[in-house]
């Protein structure tokens, strides 16, 4: 019988083996609704779990609720008390921070581990060599903490937590061996407990990026698609997103675009994940669509992104997006608009400070310039941006700065070729991370 | 990398090591405690056949786990089933040490699977819906649905017609639906 055009729930219960051999239960979403919610009926009915009749206590523990509140009193305590310790370890010098712990037994605590990691996740992007020194200190509590004042799992946990920033903070900084030491650390310390499937699949995916970095692709695509299903099993999108992304980022780096292009592509259009994420997706989406040649694809993908990000008023973002768009015109061989475009987003990475983006963005417009033959410019724009260096004053000013200055020797004397601007842009994304690099001059 | 405009969407770049941190937001642990007790329970005991007890010892894990996430946690019910699946994992191959596990180990060790808290949350109403039927409508619908016999069978079993087993079989589907929305109209399983 239909009513209203609907199947009733007699005919649907009649369809639910063979549904797909009925159009309008496919294309009707009410039904197509209705016997959803039969199958996850059905589905459930054939679960032992449901015919299961032990009967199962329902009042909840005493000792359970009063073991956990206290848990949670005592972090919070512990975390008020770790504000002071943490300040007084900061203004201390390395080398007395450790004796300062020897003299103070009481401040290894879980609450000063955790302080001690904030200040390390502070760090980590506007002083990563900082943030390694402090991740060390946190390691060295954590495991100094006296376990026996802590639930055997969560001190392990503690642990866990504490290698895996450090092997984040040293990732960050290029210490690749040592990253990787200190996240075999983290996984040693989860294998004893009960949760931690999902601390070993956020450490996993620190891992993916460093075998990502050492050119082991087959490894860090293995673990992100491992890590992926347990971010999901715990209804955390946005780790899922980070999986996916990641994994785009690796087939880049593969230089296996289309397939990069299709996870950017499906991240970018996902409504439950946050505007962000979705507009990063469109940048790695425009990238990948550029190095396919697909232009028009690639200009409008970037100009999503600067939409969404002015919006969000992320304005570094939106300078990386047009950036996106002047790389793309280079590629047309509109050599002229691509280096108006980089004149101008090198104006705003230098009002943002971005020094790794003025270099490179300044590296993009040498390019054009020398396409243009006018190397003139090049010496020109090698002079500005070693004033932004000198002035910024930031670790690697000096080695930024003779990197420049060989360019700008090259356009003088009518040598420069886009090898030794190829040369340069390397040295420059290693630098801020090896602020102590010295520049190698090619031949 | 082969382009510095690849924006990296770094795992490690959202991290708030301390204000996302369940410790400092979760309000009180032991209302989230009793809130969610009964559904994971039906997940170690029932689903895994946990012992209760152990159950009970698995639930602290749990909730201890939870607290020290210092990263944000986005779906708290989804979290806390994953995480009882893990432990309750984790629990038989212990066990598996001492003595042997279930036969069927396997088909109560699937937590990578989409939704796994929701399809948790149908089995545990499911359930109840199942003590308000008839006792002939649960003996189809186990014969039927969990025991995978035809409509055939099931007359056979029933002592009826296999038309009439049929009408039965659909009849008490539809009587069982109907149960569990009116008590997920009164009260959503959380």
């Amino acid at each position: 019988m239909i009513i209203e055009q609907h199947y009733d729930e007699e005919v649907l219960i009649g369809l639910l083996e063979e549904a797909e051999r009925d159009s309008h239960a496919q294309s009707c979403d009410t039904c197509a609704g209705t016997l959803e919610s039969l199958r996850d009926l059905t589905g459930a009915l054939r679960d032992g779990s449901v015919w299961d009749e032990r009967p199962l206590s329902e009042t909840p523990s005493t000792k359970t609720t009063n073991m956990l509140r206290a848990f949670a009193g005592r972090a919070k305590a512990e975390d008020a008390a770790a504000g002071l310790i943490v300040a007084k370890l900061l203004s201390a010098s390395p080398e007395e921070r450790s004796a300062l712990l020897e003299k103070n037994p009481q401040w290894r605590t879980a609450g000063v581990v955790r302080r001690l990691l904030k200040v390390v996740d502070d760090k980590n992007f506007s002083d990563p060599k900082l943030a390694a020194e402090i991740s060390a200190l946190a390691v060295e509590v954590a495991e100094s903490v006296e376990a026996e004042r802590y639930p055997f799992d969560t001190i392990m946990k503690l642990r866990a937590l504490a290698w895996r920033e450090r092997g984040y903070a040293l990732m960050y900084i290029g210490a690749f061996p040592e990253s990787l030491a200190a996240l075999d650390r983290t996984d040693e310390c989860l294998a004893a407990c009960a949760v931690s499937d999902y601390d070993h699949a956020r450490a996993g995916m620190y891992r993916a990026l460093i075998y990502r970095e050492l050119e082991r692709f087959a490894e860090a695509l293995s673990i992100i698609r491992e890590a992926r299903p347990v971010f999901e099993a715990y209804g955390d999108k946005k780790r899922v997103a980070v999986a996916d992304s990641t994994e785009g980022l690796v087939l880049v780096a593969m230089r296996r675009f289309s397939e990069a292009l299709r996870i950017h592509v499906r991240v970018a259009a996902d409504a439950t994940l946050d505007e962000e994420s979705r507009a990063c997706a469109l940048i790695n989406a425009g990238l990948c669509y550029r190095e396919l040649a697909l232009f028009s694809e690639a200009k409008r993908s970037y100009a999503q992104a600067i939409i969404a990000f002015d919006r969000l008023a992320l304005v570094s973002r939106r300078a990386t997006a047009r950036w996106g768009i002047a790389r793309v015109l280079f590629d047309e061989g509109r050599f002229e608009e691509s280096l108006v475009l980089l004149t101008q987003v090198r104006a705003e990475f230098q009002e943002l400070g971005m020094s790794e983006d003025v270099a490179t963005a300044s590296l993009h417009a040498a390019d054009a310039l020398l396409v243009l033959q006018r190397p003139a410019q090049v010496a020109h724009l090698c002079g500005s941006a070693m004033e932004y260096f000198e002035k910024a004053g930031l670790a690697y000013s000096q080695a930024a700065m003779t990197a420049l200055a060989y360019l700008r020797e090259a356009a003088d004397k009518g040598t420069l070729n886009s090898a030794k601007i190829d040369h340069v842009r390397n040295f420059f994304k290693i630098l801020p991370k090896q602020p102590n690099l010295l520049f190698a001059f090619s031949a | 990398m082969s382009d510095p405009n690849v924006l990296e969407v770094n795992p490690g770049v959202p991290e708030v090591v301390l204000e996302g941190s369940v410790l400092t937001q979760t309000p009180d642990v032991g209302v989230l405690y009793e809130q969610y007790r009964d559904l994971l329970m039906h997940v170690a005991c029932r689903k895994f056949r946990v012992p209760e007890p152990d159950g009970e010892n698995l639930m602290q894990e749990v909730f201890l786990a939870y607290m020290q996430s210092e990263a944000k946690v986005e779906n708290t019910k989804a979290w806390l089933v994953a995480a009882m699946c893990n432990a309750s994992r984790h629990y038989w191959r212990t066990q598996a040490r001492t003595e042997s596990l279930p036969e069927d180990i396997h088909d109560h060790s699937d937590p990578m699977t989409h939704g796994l808290a929701d399809r948790f949350a149908v089995m545990l109403t499911l359930r109840q819906a199942l003590k308000y039927l008839q006792p002939r409508c649960r003996e189809t619908l186990y014969l039927h649905y969990f025991e995978g016999r035809s409509a055939m069978d099931v007359a056979r079993e029933l002592d009826t017609t296999n038309r009439y087993a049929e009408k039965l079989i659909h009849n008490c589907l539809k009587r069982v639906r109907e149960i569990y929305f009116s008590i997920t109209s009164v009260k959503r399983p959380s």
